[in-house]
């Protein structure tokens, strides 16, 4: 009974993330100019624009057109869709089959395979079964799955003509050898009900007709074909989310092999397997498990990227070809539509996660804030339903009394905690930070502040060098450690190189002396020497149109060689700024919703939720196309968004966790005020997770960033960036000239690589835990 | 009972070698309490663990012997230990919620030790009384599984429907109803022998309402009944010996009192040999007959309790008495050593 209680509750508190998702979906829609254009097609007249503009009441004010967008969601008129000429409705119901079908038989693959080898990884654990499962894992994470996707493509289907390039199914025996019905769109399972075929997989046959029945099931060729073009979109797909299970699996199993229990049932006489399966992975399944929602939004975002590359019909695919295009109403309704799936996943394995784990609470706490959040919303949907203009009032009612609610309840905290003003403060000198790095003044900042301190530890030397000792001696305690771990000193050097390249990189490659900028690549490079294949070493001099190209040149004559070389500089650029502005933002808000917890928590908790709910590339896609900016900077805006709230939830969980602990208790209880306990105790406590999270997410960053750039949504058309290189190469991918994607997609899978290789060593060093 | 003779065992760890314990000489008799008493690190806890090959792969037998009933277990091959653990030897450990399996019910954790120890009684018993021997409900997986296949098949249900095919998802509604199906049709079941007995050893450690107790999960209950449940899955495989390492530790004053009449009990009943290993002398004097001191992987000292309380000889044994806390004017008088006792 009380799972079921537990079940309402968690499905209630959907209804606000949903209602959230749309603010957003809405507020996106209006940045991008006429309201109206999800509405019309090629053939609405004047008359029936008015008309539409009425219906729709476009000429209302805002809240009013937003109660009616609400209203249009939910009565399902999504507008119609410019790029496929169809009602959006009708076209998710269709495409959705196609990208799902893709999905499930990835996820399955991934979480089949992914299980089992981190168990093994982990029973082997520090041999070599262990290490080579590793390196697997985490190529998995570091490889962009695009590049993966084209180097397959190159290798399996064009070299060795193995499996079909791209799409769903042969046209030719689909669509004119012999037709068959689709009913469900999952051609797998068309292809196997389907009655009276030709070839039958399941047929009575002789026997049958001699009972005068024919009954036949299925039809070979058809599933066949079927199943040969889901083989490399799936591979790829799995492979991504199979690597970040296998290393979840692979840290949990290591955890509960450590636990007492495990003591115990050696202490019974079982064996080591049945020890190892019972109690070791069913115990290490609990949190992952729980992690395999985030793995589905995992596979929605590589969806987009794998449809492009082989042309698959579904959501994805579609989804680029309608922001190529600004077709707003397709980009809208697949941000809502993958929001909502993601959203059902995780209810799914939350409830999942309770019936698993008997620990759980599932009363939790229904508190005051949760409960109105979620009737108010729910109140809203139906009000709004019924009526806009009841809506409206409602709508602007309930977000006054929220807001009045909130200045008053600030208000009166300050109040009677004069001494707390700092947090309002510690917010405001965020914001600044924030400010000054996206606008460039931050580096005049910097300066200063590195002038100031080294003036000061000039001045007072001789106190510094006593404090310093012991930190040197932490210093070399740590490199003794790296110099242990072999993996993190490849990391390094891995990151070395690149900072390296980054940094001579006008040496490495120099500009023509009349570019304007290094990083545009159209005044350098001349049209006529177009993919040029590679010549490594046998080039006479500089990498040029006269001396041949080191690593070749793209179709329209960019040097490959010279856009890795300024490309680093740009992925250094965008993700130094997206990880440091987002750490900031993600660490004062997460410390403190977690420190305080309460009223401010639940809310900043629940935007959190909405932001994550909708997946970072679609979001970050979804941000670009809709402005219409497709300048760098603006990349780095939709990065950020993108990535805080992921990370604040990291923070205050760590937060929350360390404010529970015993010597926080006790500075509480020595008259520490909060200011110094966050300071002092909290944050520093934080900082090993926050150190590792953002090594990693250095690498992360500029996955997506690629990403972005592959699809065409990467700052300039000819700007010295990895994913737009690799962009250029697909389009010749037919022509073999391979070199044009495969060098770019090198230096993304190793910058990612080395990240990760450091982050997991910088969390072995920085864990005193691991000190002995 | 069991023997150990110049036990050396020695842990390879990066840093170099570590030799936890160094030449360990025991002999714990038929139908005895010996206690085991030393400071934290001194080898107490991995002499134990030696006897049973719970120790990690670093850890390696130099040297020395260790016989059960006469046999020698040194050497013994896997499949024998398995036989040993459970069957032969049961041990109790310090922390009982985390020796305790937090997602398995008391019933399947102790379930699990009978059958392993205990089949040809658990099938004389079903035979006897023409009952199932291990469950009583048939056709179920784990909750879990379960679950997860139900969600499944509601998914697939809500997307045919949406997607207009109904009849695709009848299988999954007709799935769907197999189970409540099950469930209905197995509402009401007899007790298998398996949890027969499960019962019976709740109540030989006399838990109160051994029914409530078999199917709650380990941390639905208190420290003491933690612990008590932790002796009878020790005693369920009729172990002839009980290694109790520090039984006690982690449970307050009036429940450590309560667990080790229980263990005197259980041992005067059943006649098993019990090896008690504490740091608290108090309980030694109250429980055991005979008693061993270990100081820094060694023996310093063996024999009756009387005697090693009344008479010590080794500096370590006094030292260790002298710290007692005592009351009134003797505790003024307690001299002070600081020769022992540092590691």
């Amino acid at each position: 009974m009380r799972l079921w209680i537990y079940v309402a509750r968690r499905l209630a508190l959907t209804i606000p993330v949903l209602l959230g998702v749309t603010l957003i979906t809405f507020s996106l829609s209006h940045m991008m100019g006429d309201p109206l254009a999800p509405y019309i097609t090629e053939k609405t007249t004047e008359e029936q624009a008015a008309a539409l503009r009425i219906k729709h009441n476009l000429d209302e004010p805002l809240p009013v057109q937003y109660v009616t967008y609400l209203r249009n969601i939910m009565t399902f008129e999504w507008g119609f869709s410019k790029t496929i000429n169809q009602p959006v409705a009708d076209a998710v119901r269709e495409k959705f089959a196609a990208t799902l079908e893709l999905s499930i038989l990835a996820f399955v693959v991934a979480v089949g395979t992914a299980i089992p080898l981190g168990i093994f990884s982990s029973v082997r654990h520090n041999r070599w079964e262990d290490h080579g499962i590793r390196l697997f894992a985490l190529f998995g994470s570091a490889i962009p799955i695009f590049w993966l996707a084209l180097v397959l493509k190159y290798v399996v289907s064009f070299q060795w003509d193995l499996l079909p390039l791209g799409d769903r199914y042969d046209p030719i025996l689909w669509e004119v050898r012999e037709p068959i019905e689709i009913k469900t769109n999952f051609l797998l399972i068309d292809s196997l009900v389907v009655s009276g075929a030709s070839s039958p997989i399941i047929s009575l046959g002789a026997l049958g007709s001699y009972f005068g029945i024919e009954w036949s099931r299925g039809s070979l060729p058809h599933f066949m074909d079927a199943l040969k073009h889901m083989i490399l979109p799936a591979t790829v797909l799995a492979y991504g989310s199979m690597a970040t299970t296998i290393r979840l699996m692979r840290g949990n199993m290591l955890d509960v092999l450590g636990q007492d229990y495990i003591r115990t049932a050696k202490s019974k006489g079982l064996s080591g397997t049945k020890v190892t399966m019972k109690h070791g992975a069913s115990n290490a399944m609990i949190p992952t498990v729980t992690l395999l929602g985030m793995g589905f939004a995992g596979l929605i975002n590589g969806s987009v990227l794998t449809e492009t590359v082989f042309t698959w019909p579904g959501l994805g695919y579609w989804a680029i070809l309608a922001m190529r295009n600004l077709d707003v109403s397709a980009i809208l309704a697949y941000t809502l539509f993958s929001a909502v799936l993601y959203i059902f996943a995780n209810l799914i394995v939350d409830i999942l996660y309770a019936f698993l784990d008997p620990r759980v609470e599932l009363g939790g706490h229904l508190s005051v804030g949760e409960i109105s959040i979620v009737s108010l919303s729910m109140l809203m949907l139906l009000v709004s339903y019924l009526d806009i203009e009841a809506g409206v009032w409602f709508g602007t009612g309930a977000l006054l009394f929220c807001a009045a609610f909130a200045v008053y309840f600030t208000i009166s905290w300050l109040w009677k905690n004069p001494e707390d003003i700092w947090l309002p403060a510690l917010f405001a000198g965020t914001l600044f930070l924030v400010w000054t790095i996206l606008s460039g003044f931050f580096m005049f900042i910097v300066y200063f502040f590195l002038l100031v301190y080294s003036i000061y530890i000039i001045r007072n030397w001789h106190d510094i060098k006593l404090e310093i000792t012991p930190r040197l001696d932490e210093f070399w305690r740590a490199a003794y450690q790296v110099k242990r771990n072999p993996l993190t000193i490849l990391g390094l050097w891995i990151v070395i190189f690149f900072l390296a390249v980054a940094a001579l990189a006008p040496i490495l490659a120099p500009p023509a002396e009349d570019q304007r900028d290094p990083k545009r690549m159209e005044e350098h490079f001349d049209y006529n020497f177009d993919l040029q294949p590679p010549c490594y070493f046998s080039c006479t001099g500089n990498s040029g149109e006269k001396d041949g190209y080191v690593l070749g040149s793209t179709n329209r004559g960019y040097d490959i060689y010279y856009g890795i070389v300024w490309g680093s500089r740009t992925s250094l650029d965008v993700a130094i700024k997206v990880v440091v502005t987002g750490t900031f933002i993600a660490t004062v808000i997460g410390v403190i919703s977690g420190y305080y917890g309460g009223r401010a928590d639940e809310v900043i908790m629940r935007i959190t939720d909405v932001f994550i709910a909708i997946p970072g590339l679609v979001l970050a896609l979804a941000i670009i196309a809709v402005t219409g900016e497709r300048s760098i900077e603006y990349l780095m805006y939709a990065l950020i968004i993108v990535w805080w709230p992921g990370f604040t939830r990291i923070i205050r969980a760590e937060a929350l966790r360390i404010r529970k602990l015993p010597y926080v208790e006790a500075a509480k209880a020595a008259g520490a005020s909060d200011f110094r306990i966050i300071f002092k105790h909290v944050l520093p406590n934080c900082m090993t997770s926050i150190i590792v999270i953002a090594t990693m997410d250095m690498g992360g960053i500029v996955l997506t960033l690629a990403g972005l750039g592959f699809l065409g949504f990467g700052g300039a058309a000819d700007l010295a960036e990895w994913g737009k290189l690799v962009a250029f190469g697909q389009e010749h991918l037919l022509a073999g000239e391979w070199w044009a994607f495969f060098f770019p997609g090198l230096a993304i899978a190793l910058w990612a690589l080395g990240f990760y290789l450091l982050g997991d060593g910088v969390r072995d060093i920085l864990d005193p835990r691991q000190r002995s | 009972m069991l023997e150990i003779e110049g036990l050396e065992m020695h842990f390879r760890t990066y840093d170099g070698v570590i030799r936890a314990l160094d030449g360990v000489d025991l002999t714990v008799k038929d139908g005895e309490i010996f206690g085991l008493v030393g400071e934290t690190g001194c080898g107490k806890s991995v002499t134990c663990y030696s006897v049973l090959k719970l120790l990690p792969g670093t850890a390696e037998v130099v040297r020395g012997s260790i016989r059960l009933n006469g046999e020698d277990i040194t050497d013994a091959p896997e499949w024998r230990m398995r036989e040993i653990r459970g069957g032969e030897i049961g041990i109790i450990f310090q922390d009982p919620l985390s020796a305790l399996n937090p997602v398995m019910t008391i019933n399947e954790q102790i379930g699990e030790i009978l059958t392993l120890h205990q089949d040809k009684e658990l099938r004389e018993l079903a035979a006897g009384r023409n009952i199932p021997t291990y469950r009583s409900k048939k056709w179920s997986l784990s909750p879990g599984l379960e679950f997860t296949i139900m969600a499944v098949c509601f998914a697939f249900l809500a997307l045919f429907t949406m997607l207009g095919q109904f009849t695709f998802g009848l299988p999954f509604l007709v799935m769907i109803g197999l189970f409540f199906l099950r469930d209905y049709l197995q509402r009401n079941l007899p007790d298998s022998a398996l949890d027969l007995m499960v019962l019976e050893a709740l109540s030989r450690v006399k838990l109160p309402n051994p029914r409530q107790v078999a199917s709650s999960y380990p941390h639905e209950l208190s420290g003491g009944m933690q612990q008590r449940v932790m002796i009878a899955m020790a005693l369920a495989g009729r172990a002839r010996m009980l290694i109790a390492d520090e039984p006690t530790t982690a449970l307050d004053v009036t429940i450590q009192a309560q667990i080790l009449e229980l263990i005197k009990d259980i041992q005067k009943e059943t006649g098993m040999s019990v090896l008690l290993i504490t740091h608290d002398l108090g309980v030694v004097a109250e429980t055991c007959e005979r008693v061993a001191v270990m100081y820094a992987g060694r023996i310093v000292e063996q024999g009756p309790v009387d005697e090693i309380f009344t008479n010590p000889r080794h500096e370590y044994t006094k030292a260790l008495l002298a710290s007692i806390p005592k009351g009134g004017e003797e505790r003024l008088k307690a001299p002070l050593t600081e020769e022992y006792g540092a590691i």
